[in-house]
């Protein structure tokens, strides 16, 4: 710690620059991490929220909720008396606030009100709904301009009374409006011809450990599955996770480069240090520990400018700054940097310190 | 008993029609309270000769004792640390690290061996001596060369080694500053008992040796004592 400290504390502008690099990265991948997360989350924080343990859709719709739906005896066959399900039925829609003034898309889930969803809805702001023209709204639409008691159309002919606001519950990106199960089957086929088959539900989500057999036509799926079959889900993970993990491949690139150019800048040094006997590992111990010191307060620094950040940025942008994360992928940008610095190692130990002794 | 002895010792490089001999049969010894003088042109092969009693290197052939100790075939890690407890280094530049002040110089010391190194009524003494007090808190880029290597000597006594080897210490000083240095390691060999062997190409010094070999192309010999008393008066 001691030839670590003191070496920064003379070259004071040298290691300031390495700082800075190290902390430019680490505040592009905590912004990049942030964002990740904030579009996963607003692409599955309305399931998150259901705390179900699978969903069955029908069999055609191979995982995709909008394109699924079951009939009344398939959602009374996934659901025997006292099974813990709720149906679920989803609708994309463009909602319109009052005076046609502005167009928001959202997602339209309508439930039971005799089932667990409806149950735990928990509103921040309102209460739930009761009559059919009811909705009980994500927070989001607030950035919108709606208010509880505002009213918001949907398609041509439905107009709903947003009566309760939830916090992040959205579905594909989209604002969740959450609306009696018999609104949204009014919304989504309006009026069949008599004797046609009506869909009951787009699917039934359970919480059970030991579910029934599925019925004929359907499929069940685990949740987890599930959300990453939601559109665009696995692509935009896979894609962040890719960048973020090339971010912490350079940061070892760069800091191996940066510790080797000084490594090499210091041979001199080390001979000196050398010749008068301090032992290699003293010196590797003081490189080791000079790189770990320099990454953790770049960490610190780009910490503090994500926070300065999160202050700042409007609540359109998907961005959520998840604690547990933000910490793993600093302690990921320390242990690079750390492991970068192990590239000097065997220079250090090669040095031949007789090459100062004069005349050679 | 002598400081170091070598005893037949010879250093080869390189293999078949590319061997370098750079060390021939040398022969040689140091006693503690002395201080040896090892004269030669450049290429003679000083740099070699110092390298392998400072254990930088090892011998190809012959033995080396320290204090009676046979350390010719220690491991690159026990020569270092010999060099950390019993040999210290005077170079003729280099000498210090230049992001560490005067203070840093002496403490990185103890860090390495976990104590404090020499009693500090002694140390400070030895800054005195030196005249090096007020610099304690000074890089070595804001020292004069006289300075730096009076500092390089405190360095090397720090450690309080029994045996000093100085590498060409006065190359880079005027003459007298060269002499007061000559000066300083006669007076630090007679009353603190250590042996002092100096490497030089300068034969002004000889006056300052007790004892003087020659080297030529990789041969020493000794030559005639050199009396210190001409060289005390003419240092002051």
């Amino acid at each position: 710690m001691f030839l670590a400290l003191t070496e920064i504390r003379h070259s004071k502008m040298r290691y300031a620059l390495i700082i800075l690099t190290i902390t430019l990265i680490g505040y592009l991948t905590f912004i990049l991490t942030s964002l990740a997360y904030g579009l996963a989350q607003s692409n599955r924080s309305a399931v998150d929220s259901w705390r179900a343990s699978s969903i069955v859709l029908n069999t055609e719709a191979d995982g995709g909720l909008r394109q699924s739906s079951l009939t009344k005896e398939q959602v009374d066959d996934v659901s025997p008396a006292g099974a813990d399900v709720a149906s679920i039925g989803e609708l994309s829609a463009v909602g319109t606030s009052a005076g046609d003034s502005d167009k928001t898309t959202v997602d339209l889930l309508g439930i039971d009100k005799d089932q667990f969803v409806y149950r735990e809805l928990n509103p921040t702001e309102g209460r739930r709904f009761d009559t059919a023209h009811e909705t009980v709204a994500d927070d989001g639409l607030k950035a919108n301009g709606y208010a509880l008691g505002d009213t918001i159309k949907v398609g041509d002919d439905t107009t709903l009374t947003i009566v309760g606001f939830v916090h992040n519950t959205k579905l594909n990106v989209a604002p969740v409006l959450y609306v009696p199960l018999e609104t949204w089957q009014t919304r989504k086929f309006g009026d069949l011809p008599q004797g046609a088959p009506k869909p009951q539900a787009s699917a039934v989500i359970e919480r059970t450990a030991t579910p029934p057999q599925t019925p004929s036509g359907t499929e069940r799926l685990g949740i987890a599955i599930f959300i990453e079959k939601l559109p665009g889900y696995s692509a935009q993970n896979i894609t962040f996770s890719l960048m973020i993990g090339f971010l912490f491949v350079i940061t070892l690139v760069i800091i191996a480069i940066f510790q080797y150019i000084l490594t090499m800048q210091k041979i001199p040094n080390y001979m000196v240090l050398k010749i008068q006997g301090i032992p290699t590992w003293f010196l590797v111990k003081a490189m080791l520990i000079q790189a770990t010191l320099i990454a953790i307060v770049g960490v610190v620094l780009a910490a503090g400018l994500a926070a300065a950040t999160a202050l700042a940025i409007p609540p359109s942008v998907p961005m959520s700054f998840n604690m547990p994360l933000l910490t793993g992928a600093g302690l990921a940008i320390i242990v690079m940097s750390t492991l970068g610095s192990l590239a000097s190692v065997k220079t250090i130990a090669t040095i031949r310190p007789t090459s100062i002794v004069a005349g050679e | 008993m002598d400081a170091i002895t070598l005893e037949h010792v010879s250093k080869t490089y390189g293999r078949g029609r590319s061997t370098v001999k750079a060390l021939t049969d040398v022969n040689f010894s140091a006693e503690y309270g002395q201080l040896v003088g090892v004269i030669g042109p450049s290429g003679s092969g000083k740099s070699t000769f110092l390298s392998i009693v400072g254990g930088l290197l090892p011998p190809t052939e012959g033995d080396i004792s320290v204090a009676d100790s046979p350390y010719h075939d220690l491991s690159a890690r026990g020569r270092e640390r010999l060099r950390l407890t019993t040999i210290g280094f005077v170079l003729q530049s280099y000498n210090l690290v230049p992001f560490l002040t005067v203070r840093n110089q002496f403490a990185l010391v103890d860090k390495v061996k976990g104590t404090h190194h020499m009693d500090p009524d002694r140390f400070h003494g030895v800054l005195k001596t030196l005249g090096i007090e007020q610099l304690l808190d000074s890089y070595p880029a804001t020292l004069s060369g006289g300075q730096r290597q009076r500092v390089a000597i405190a360095r090397a006594l720090y450690a309080d080694p029994t045996i000093i080897l100085a590498d060409e210490p006065t190359a880079s000083l005027d003459t007298d500053h060269a002499f007061q240095v000559m000066g300083i390691f006669r007076d630090l060999a007679h009353e603190t008992d250590k042996a002092i062997i100096v490497v030089t190409h300068d034969t002004r010094l000889e006056r300052y040796a007790d004892a003087l070999y020659e080297i030529v192309d990789g041969a020493l010999s000794p030559t005639e004592s050199a009396g210190s008393h001409d060289a005390h008066d003419e240092s002051r």
